[in-house]
């Protein structure tokens, strides 16, 4: 059997925040509870890579056990739900009241107490970065913890004669390589980077699976221990760099265009 | 402060980023800096001419020239052991993909604090304080390093090369290292792609998914031949296959600073900023008057965008004929 589990997070829509909103920034934090919550971008690559895996292992005749996990208190039930419906065995929801923002430490622990909980994952799959902390550390963090290796900006996975291939981008170029232990992925601009849509059919199928919830303490864990952080975080503000915007009016393209072209092109194709 | 720059040897502008590098450390400012040179080097001469004090030559043994590529876990073990014979206050890595591993790793492995893509460094009644962006790169967040070593990356362009020269010892650390890595096997690289040329473009065309569909992508690459430049565009539209990989612009793609930037369709998103925001006068057309991307353009259109692109390569085409 092979065991693949996806690290995920939902993260508000950063592109429906406006510049207003995002002025009103105060002391630690910013209220961005009404955007809309969607998969983290790089996270939802992942799930769809694992499904993509599954697949192959399934037409290769192995079993396959794909589990999905969140650390979060608040998540959108239609989300989670709906990774039932695109095929995951189980979706895992560990709750969590702790500030997580800025903590990759505190979430790979918890990720680590689940893996060491739960027996030997043939891959460890998420995102490399999410947005709110934008940390980039919780991958290697959770390698380190479990004492696996970890190949990072991941852009495809592939089942070749029952192990991993895996290609990544590395700072000279791609690296292919076919992987024979269990290991973290941490994944980047992929090549299926979209979470492939549940037909009406499953959806209805899997209305009844449950999100099962778990407590830091269900995995031997302490709050208060997790809190110890190497960095304390200080402060949050929006930086103020904006240009002057001086707007070219006219009552045709043709009219903008050649305004444009006049006044700046003109003088840009002289350099 | 005792601060250690690590940088591989075999990276294109080499000297050029660990001069930035140096100039964040002298900034801070710092008492002791020096580097760690990973692996082999053709060009040592030109690194002793670095304003350094010392320069650790890690060199790599046995090289194994077949395999170019280090993992991480090749190289830890070095790292580690020359971290506890200098036991430097603080450790800087590059802000590329092989950096950032190294550098997480590393800080786990010493119990150090680890911050990846800093923009700012700070020292205060000596706490250490390290900016960097947070909420995709719309807000930027302050933190207080609490534990030593103090391990970063520094964001891209974040600190300008410093332009003064020294006169470096070099010290020879020579490490056997295990370059076998058990648990993957038949390991090929595929040098990287051309690159675009967008680094060096004076005018770009960025492109972002309000220009529609991949089939606009032919008359907005004829617009930026027609400039004189290059096109690039935000990640949606390299992960859409409208771009390929090596065009894409933002903090995980190309980090450019033309004289001229002309976007077209694209909102303003914090990642695809980074990409941009060094261009010496943005150019912003866009029909949605809220576009984020107003706000950081020096020049803004208001209208459907490959409509002004129409007219923009009629008017270059008249003037070419």
């Amino acid at each position: 059997m092979m065991k693949l589990l996806v690290c995920f997070k939902v993260t508000p829509d950063m592109d429906s925040i406006t510049e207003k909103e995002w002025n009103r920034v105060k002391n630690e934090t910013v209220d961005v509870s009404f955007a809309k919550k969607i998969l983290g971008l790089y996270d939802e690559s992942a799930l769809e890579m694992a499904l993509r895996l599954a697949d192959e292992a399934k037409k290769q005749d192995m079993e396959v056990e794909l589990t999905a996990i969140i650390v979060d208190s608040d998540s959108e039930d239609f989300i989670l739900k709906n990774l039932f419906a695109v095929k995951y065995s189980k979706v895992i929801n560990i709750n969590c009241t702790m500030d997580l923002r800025f903590h990759p430490d505190a979430v790979s622990e918890i990720i680590s107490a689940y893996v060491r909980k739960n027996g030997t994952f043939d891959a460890i799959l998420m995102g490399q970065q999410a947005s709110v902390g934008d940390n980039r550390q919780t991958h290697l963090l959770t390698a380190e913890k479990l004492n696996l290796p970890c190949i990072t900006q991941v852009s495809d996975m592939t089942l070749t004669d029952k192990c991993i291939r895996v290609t990544s981008q590395i700072d000279l170029g791609i690296l292919s390589q076919t992987v024979i232990r269990p290991c973290v992925y941490a994944i980047g601009n992929a090549l299926h980077p979209y979470l492939r849509v549940a037909t009406l059919r499953e959806k209805m199928a899997s209305s009844k699976s449950k999100v099962d919830v778990l407590s830091l303490r269900d995995l031997d864990l302490v709050e208060e221990q997790l809190q110890r952080d190497k960095k304390s975080f200080v402060s949050l503000y929006r930086e103020n760099k904006s240009r002057n915007c001086n707007y070219i009016e006219g009552s045709t393209p043709a009219e903008k265009a050649g305004i444009l072209y006049e006044t700046y092109i003109k003088e840009a194709l002289k350099l | 402060m005792k601060i250690a720059i690590a940088a591989p040897s075999n990276q294109q502008d080499n000297i050029e980023k660990i001069k930035e590098y140096i100039n964040a450390a002298v900034q801070i400012p710092s008492e002791i800096i020096e580097l760690w040179l990973i692996g082999d080097c053709q060009n040592i001469d030109e690194y002793e001419k670095l304003p350094l004090d010392k320069i650790y030559w890690i060199k790599i043994q046995p090289d194994n020239a077949l395999v170019p590529h280090l993992a991480a876990e090749e190289i830890l073990p070095a790292l580690e052991q020359l971290y506890k014979t200098n036991q430097p206050d603080a450790i800087f890595f590059f802000g590329n993909i092989s950096g950032s591993e190294l550098a997480v790793r590393l800080s786990r492995r010493t119990e150090g604090s680890c911050i990846t893509e800093a923009s700012f460094l700070e020292q205060k009644e000596k706490c250490f304080y390290v900016t960097r962006g947070a909420y995709s790169f719309n807000l930027k967040a302050k933190f207080e390093m609490n534990q030593k070593p103090y391990i970063l990356t520094l964001a891209n362009g974040a600190y300008e090369p410093i332009s003064t020269t020294g006169n470096p010892e070099i010290v020879i650390a020579d490490f056997e290292v295990n370059r076998n890595v058990p648990w993957s096997i038949d390991r090929e690289i595929q040098n990287k792609e051309e690159a675009e040329g967008l680094e060096s473009a004076k005018i770009i065309v960025a492109v972002g998914r309000g220009v529609g569909s991949k089939s606009s992508m032919v008359h907005l690459e004829e617009l930026a031949a027609l400039l004189g430049g290059k096109l690039g565009g935000t990640r949606p539209t390299v992960l859409d296959s409208w771009l390929r990989m090596n065009q894409m612009l933002g903090s995980s793609g190309n980090v450019v600073k033309p004289k001229l930037c002309i976007t077209l369709g694209t909102s303003g998103s914090g990642p695809f900023l980074i990409g941009i925001e060094k261009s010496e006068c943005i150019i912003a057309v866009n029909n949605d008057p809220k576009a984020l991307i107003f706000k950081e353009s020096d020049v803004g259109i208001i209208d459907d965008c490959n409509e002004i692109a129409e007219e923009l390569i009629k008017l270059l085409q008249q003037e070419k004929n």
